[in-house]
């Protein structure tokens, strides 16, 4: 299977995820939301759209969220991300090597490449599913703090990604 | 949008809103995005070290000609990834084939090598830095650096010259020569091919020299037959860089024809052995120092292959010609189109002593040729044909030699055909005939 082909996979697998999820919960309007997103990511992709994959993304992480509002299995929420996760890097992937005069190794480097995102993606499915097992109870003032520690952490977290992007 | 910042944000958002729902399974969504990021940033690029060597097939091309680059770029540090090279050959030379970027990874000490193909025209070409940009498979923490290719071993300029053509040889009779024999008369007698004169015999002098009518005609007294002497003279090229002069339609510009000329005239009088130098008169002076032999052309060359046109106040006319560079009764060649307002100058460079030749590309029928036919263009050509020929008609009047060349016919050709005019002008005051 060539790299586009697996894309196309991929993102069918992520919107069979959350559709499945949806169905299941016999949530209707959610697949009404989910369906033409898929259709528009493998659109963007088709069309070359590069900002396609990103905004995809977005909106999948988004519905996953609902997803999980709703009640649907957080499992099959977590797995549709993933995936709709990997699809993006994917996606981003290949428009470099379709944006390069020259790969050297290409073989290499793509099957390296894919095995360590099939890597990362099952230990993240993997924690993100214990996580989800795991039940810890704080007082009100705990949580409060731990909130507080968790926004400063974010936003450090956000100014170090601002620094390294420059 | 940074792919880094997009997935950080992302991770970010979903966490508010888990914390925001006191929901654990928002926040579990969490998890396998800051996986991603940390994966990425444990295998991200540490400061590369790599070295960098670039070679270029020739430093030294003719227009057009084929440059092959060989980039060579070897790790010399810890593994690479994803690694992008990007050479910067320059954005004038047409990339005919292979590639000037790669994508590769690199294990420790391995070696990747670029090659490409270039072409170009005139000028001289610098090559810039390499970019690298390093990264890990994720490609969200990226290292950018601008290497410098190593030029120990490697050629990091390159220039291309002019067209050079084969000629006869330009018939000139500098005023002085040098001492060294070579093939322009020195209005000197000795041993030579061309009469000369008649002095008397002197001990020593080979028989088959002496002059036996003259011996009949004078009792007693005998005569032997000179020959002109001949030897190498200094010529100063003047290449007239002026942009009022070089006229430019599009793209195509006679300064290019004009470097043309002063690059194949500078061959020929080297190649007669004649001691050359070369000022670039445009917006400012470029001085060559005379010279002789492949060396000098080689420095003519790569000071025409630099040449671009200029104005300046200051040297806006021939006026400011500095005639002392060029030694004294010397030969003067000025390469140059020529505006109605120099004609007063030329002559007085014969006053000084030199001897002037011009080779002057016709900016007439150049513009002409390349603008679109009409009644108005015609009369205009009418009128522009009249003042050149006019100006010229001036400068042989002065005893200038001078050549028109329509730019419409290769210089050795339009040269070749017109080489019988090409007599050079033996001054009355200084002539030996007198």
């Amino acid at each position: 299977m060539n790299r586009k082909t697996i894309l196309y996979v991929t993102i069918f697998i992520a919107w069979l995820f959350l559709t499945v999820g949806f169905a299941l919960n016999g949530r209707s309007e959610g697949l009404i939301v989910i369906i033409p997103l898929a259709v528009f990511w493998l659109a963007g992709e088709r069309r070359g759209w590069r900002w396609a994959s990103s905004l995809s993304l977005l909106f999948y992480a988004l519905t996953a969220l609902g997803a999980i509002w709703l009640g649907i299995l957080p499992i099959l929420a977590i797995l549709g991300l993933v995936t709709a996760v990997t699809a993006w890097d994917m996606s981003s992937f290949n428009h470099l090597l379709d944006g390069m005069s020259r790969v050297y190794k290409e073989d290499l480097i793509i099957q390296q490449y894919r095995r360590r995102l099939v890597t990362v993606a099952a230990i993240g499915v993997v924690i993100a599913i214990l996580a989800t097992t795991i039940q810890i109870s704080f007082s009100f003032v705990a949580a409060l703090m731990l909130g507080l520690v968790a926004i400063a952490g974010f936003s450090f977290a956000i100014s170090f990604l601002r620094r390294e992007s420059d | 949008m940074n792919r880094l910042l997009f997935l950080g944000l992302l991770t970010y958002l979903v966490a508010l809103l888990g914390l925001a729902s006191l929901n654990g399974a928002i926040l579990a969504l969490t998890i396998p995005l800051l996986i991603f990021i940390g994966a990425s940033l444990l295998y991200g690029p540490e400061q590369p070290n790599i070295s960098i060597s670039r070679r270029l097939s020739t430093d030294r091309a003719k227009e057009n000609a084929l440059v092959q680059v060989t980039l060579t770029v070897t790790n010399e540090g810890g593994r690479l990834e994803l690694v992008h090279i990007k050479d910067a050959p320059p954005r004038k030379l047409a990339l005919i084939e292979g590639e000037t970027d790669v994508l590769t990874t690199l294990n420790p000490g391995e070696t990747v090598t670029l090659e490409y193909t270039l072409q170009g025209q005139r000028g001289r070409y610098e090559f810039g830095n390499v970019f690298v940009r390093a990264a890990d498979y994720f490609r969200l923490f990226k290292r950018d650096f601008s290497l410098e290719a190593d030029s120990a071993d490697s050629r990091v300029d390159l220039f291309i010259y002019p067209d050079v053509f084969r000629i006869q040889r330009i018939p000139i009779r500098p005023r002085q020569t040098k001492a060294y024999a070579g093939p322009i008369p020195a209005r000197l007698g000795g041993t030579g091919i061309d009469f000369f004169g008649v002095r008397n015999y002197q001990p020593g002098d080979p028989l088959r020299r002496i002059n036996w009518r003259a011996n009949a005609r004078h009792d007693g007294a005998f005569f032997t037959n000179e020959f002109e002497q001949e030897r190498v003279a200094d010529v100063g090229i003047i290449l007239d860089a002026r942009q009022r002069s070089n006229i430019q339609v599009g793209d195509e510009s006679l300064f290019e024809y004009t470097i043309q000329a002063a690059a194949t005239l500078a061959a020929s009088f080297l190649g007669d052995g004649n001691r050359v130098g070369l000022l670039r008169y445009g917006d400012f002076l470029d001085w060559t120092v005379p010279g002789y032999g492949r060396i000098q052309q080689e420095r003519i060359l790569q000071s025409l292959a630099r040449a671009q046109t200029g104005d300046s106040l200051v040297f806006d006319q021939l006026e400011k010609l500095p005639t002392r560079l060029f030694p004294a009764k010397s030969q003067i060649v000025l390469v140059s189109p020529m505006v109605m307002d120099d004609a007063p100058f030329l002559p007085r460079l014969l006053a000084r002593g030199y001897s002037l030749l011009v080779i002057s590309p016709d900016p007439v029928s150049f513009e002409a040729g390349l603008l679109e036919k009409s009644e108005l263009v015609a009369t205009a050509v009418r009128i522009a044909r009249i003042e050149r020929t006019l100006l010229i008609s001036k400068l042989r009047q002065a005893g200038i030699q001078v050549f028109d060349w329509d730019v419409r016919i290769p210089f050795d050709r339009a040269l070749g055909a017109n080489m019988a005019y090409m007599r050079p002008v033996i001054h009355s005051s200084m002539s030996i005939l007198t």
